[in-house]
């Protein structure tokens, strides 16, 4: 299936991916190439199917939904790692 | 039982081996771990296997292995050294998934498996490499270089588990441990001459794998013998509140019923399967060990998966549309690579505009693909032709298996058509490497246990068979593959590295 130059932009942006323009040009082949491939599922029939992807055996399962503490050397580990903090949260720009 | 004096090489141990002498105080954990971290050392730069190597860390474990030991403890895995793919957390250690995105991050805690191997004593030497994200089967698209495989060094290891493998096929270690999607525990033991063992879905947790494919990534060991990854799993399996995906229910006894005899055990055999671009000696090696199995009593039975030629389409449905949302997390502004944010971080910088520098600056070609295709699948207009679509057809292909399994109690199917290629041979052909998973896939998508085992030689390189159960029957995986390494030697083979 032909994908357009701009649709492979318009996806890039959806997927917060910055891309150059031979990127752009890679990207818009393989993946109509990738697709085209794909296409053999069009002969599949499926429509005697009652239900989709979750057998059985995979019902969900609930908990509480409660907070737990987490081991304070966990946390220094993981906020050391902030580009940016301040007391314990993580600052990042204004976004409005 | 060997005799032991301190010039052995400790090459050729499995965990049962190294146990023994462990246990019978013939040797130490000190040792063991000095051992394989000296040939880490020494050989690892042929390689490339290794991303981190622990010594400090490993030598403290392997003392605290002894005393336990001197006290009367008896674990298998106790004193036992491994290395673990590096995309699996581990507490206060580097783990990267062979990304620049995150080659500085330090994993805030441990996986559930991690904390179950500490338990037992397991002595961990460091992170292997992978395709990033595990995303590939040639370990070529890591971040950090590619890894060579020890039977030829101008060869993949296969992927992504291609580091643990290249690294046990090495015996840098005793095992190892890696994550597989669509085949990247299975493809790379049988390029390396190993047994690699993939567990049904929910059989280990996922608890601190960092998330390709939810819906099917499991974690599994990469070892010299059916029956070593047979104890690993032991180690590894059972429920964890932490991934509500594990099964509840108890963990058997995978040893218990090892060597039984395989006596009247129906395997079928696909007979497509054999006529899909086979290496001669690959489809010659398959239908001789097929032979052996019925000398050992097994019946043998042609059966036909029609819907097995739509795994791959599916897969690749499926799996880019959850790396899509998995790595959505990776913005560099929690943790991560962080392109502008420290050099313009003002406040009138553009929030999408970071994002977007930060992730196109640091995920590579392959990473990127499959973000774009996973994104395109699930967006407006597109996401009931191609995802829904391959979820139903998921659903057929799980039925499928669901139905063989009345007729048969395991399937036997080539590993991979063929042995390791060359390096560069297929990295700029996408669908080519895509293919690569044909007999891998299937078993995933319906979260079934498989195995591959070293199945013979071709022009001096190693290839393996698969042998897969019906889900959350892997003693019977086991047990197959027990009995055919207890008269066959393909598994003693080694490179000449």
């Amino acid at each position: 299936m032909a994908i357009s130059k701009e649709d492979i932009k318009k996806v890039a942006n959806l997927a917060k991916l910055d891309l150059n323009d031979i990127e752009i040009d890679n990207y818009q082949q393989q993946l109509g190439k990738i697709l085209e491939y794909i296409d053999i599922l069009k002969e599949v029939e499926v429509s005697d199917l009652e239900f989709l992807g979750l057998g059985d055996e995979d019902v969900n399962q609930v908990r509480l939904d409660e907070a737990s503490s987490w081991p304070q050397d966990e946390i220094d580990i993981a906020l050391e790692q902030v580009i940016d903090k301040e007391e314990h949260q993580v600052k990042i720009n204004r976004i409005l | 039982m060997f005799l032991f004096n301190h010039k052995t090489k400790f090459n050729d141990l499995s965990i049962t081996t190294a146990h023994e002498l462990l246990m019978a105080k013939k040797i130490t954990s000190v040792e063991l771990t000095k051992f394989f971290l000296n040939r880490i050392k020494k050989l690892d730069k042929k390689l490339n296997s290794c991303l981190t190597v622990l010594l400090r860390e490993a030598l403290s474990q392997a003392k605290l292995a002894d005393d336990r030991i001197s006290k009367g403890e008896c674990g298998e895995l106790l004193g036992i050294p491994y290395l673990l793919k590096d995309n699996i957390l581990v507490k206060g250690i580097k783990t990267t998934a062979a990304s620049k995105m995150l080659a500085n991050y330090i994993a805030p805690y441990n996986a559930t498996i991690v904390e179950r191997l500490k338990e037992a004593g397991a002595v961990l030497l460091g992170k292997t490499n992978l395709d990033e994200f595990a995303h590939g089967s040639s370990t070529e698209t890591s971040a950090f270089g590619l890894t060579r495989n020890p039977w030829d060094l101008s060869r993949v290891p296969g992927g992504s588990s291609g580091g643990s493998a290249s690294a046990v096929s090495a015996d840098f270690c005793i095992f190892a441990l890696g994550s597989d999607t669509g085949g990247s525990i299975r493809q790379p033991a049988s390029f390396c001459g190993l047994s690699g063992f993939k567990p049904s879905y929910g059989r280990v947790s996922r608890f601190g794998l960092i998330a390709m494919t939810s819906s099917t990534d499991v974690i599994g060991p990469l070892t010299k013998t059916a029956e070593d990854s047979a104890i690993v799993l032991q180690t590894i399996a059972g429920f964890d509140k932490f991934d509500l995906t594990t099964k509840k229910e108890l963990v058997p006894d995978y040893l218990k019923n090892i060597d039984k005899d395989i006596k009247g055990v129906r395997i079928g055999i696909v007979e497509e399967f054999l006529d899909l671009g086979l290496e001669p000696d690959v489809k010659k090696g398959i239908l001789e060990a097929l032979n052996i199995f019925k000398s050992l009593g097994a019946e043998i039975k042609k059966i036909s998966l029609p819907y097995n030629k739509y795994s791959i389409p599916v897969y690749y449905i499926i799996t880019p549309s959850e790396v899509s949302a998995n790595l959505s997390r990776l913005d560099g502004l929690r943790y991560g690579f962080s392109f502008t944010y420290k050099a313009k971080g003002k406040t009138e910088e553009n929030f999408s505009e970071i994002y977007k520098h930060n992730r196109g600056e640091s995920f590579g070609p392959e990473v990127k693909r499959r973000i774009m295709l996973g994104t395109y699948a699930l967006s407006s207009g597109y996401f009931d032709a191609y995802y829904k679509k391959a979820m139903a057809v998921k659903e057929k292909i799980k039925q499928e298996y669901q139905n063989i399994f009345n007729e048969v109690d395991v399937i036997i199917t080539p590993s991979s058509a063929h042995t390791a290629f060359k390096i560069g041979e297929q990295i700029n052909d996408n669908l080519k490497m895509y293919l690569e998973d044909i007999f891998g896939v299937g078993p995933s998508l319906a979260g079934l246990p498989a195995i591959s085992i070293p199945a013979g030689l071709s022009q001096g390189l190693p290839f393996g068979l698969q042998i897969i159960a019906n889900k959350f029957e892997e003693e019977k995986v086991f047990n197959l593959a027990y009995n055919f390494q207890k008269i066959t030697n393909f598994h003693k083979q080694k490179p000449k590295f």
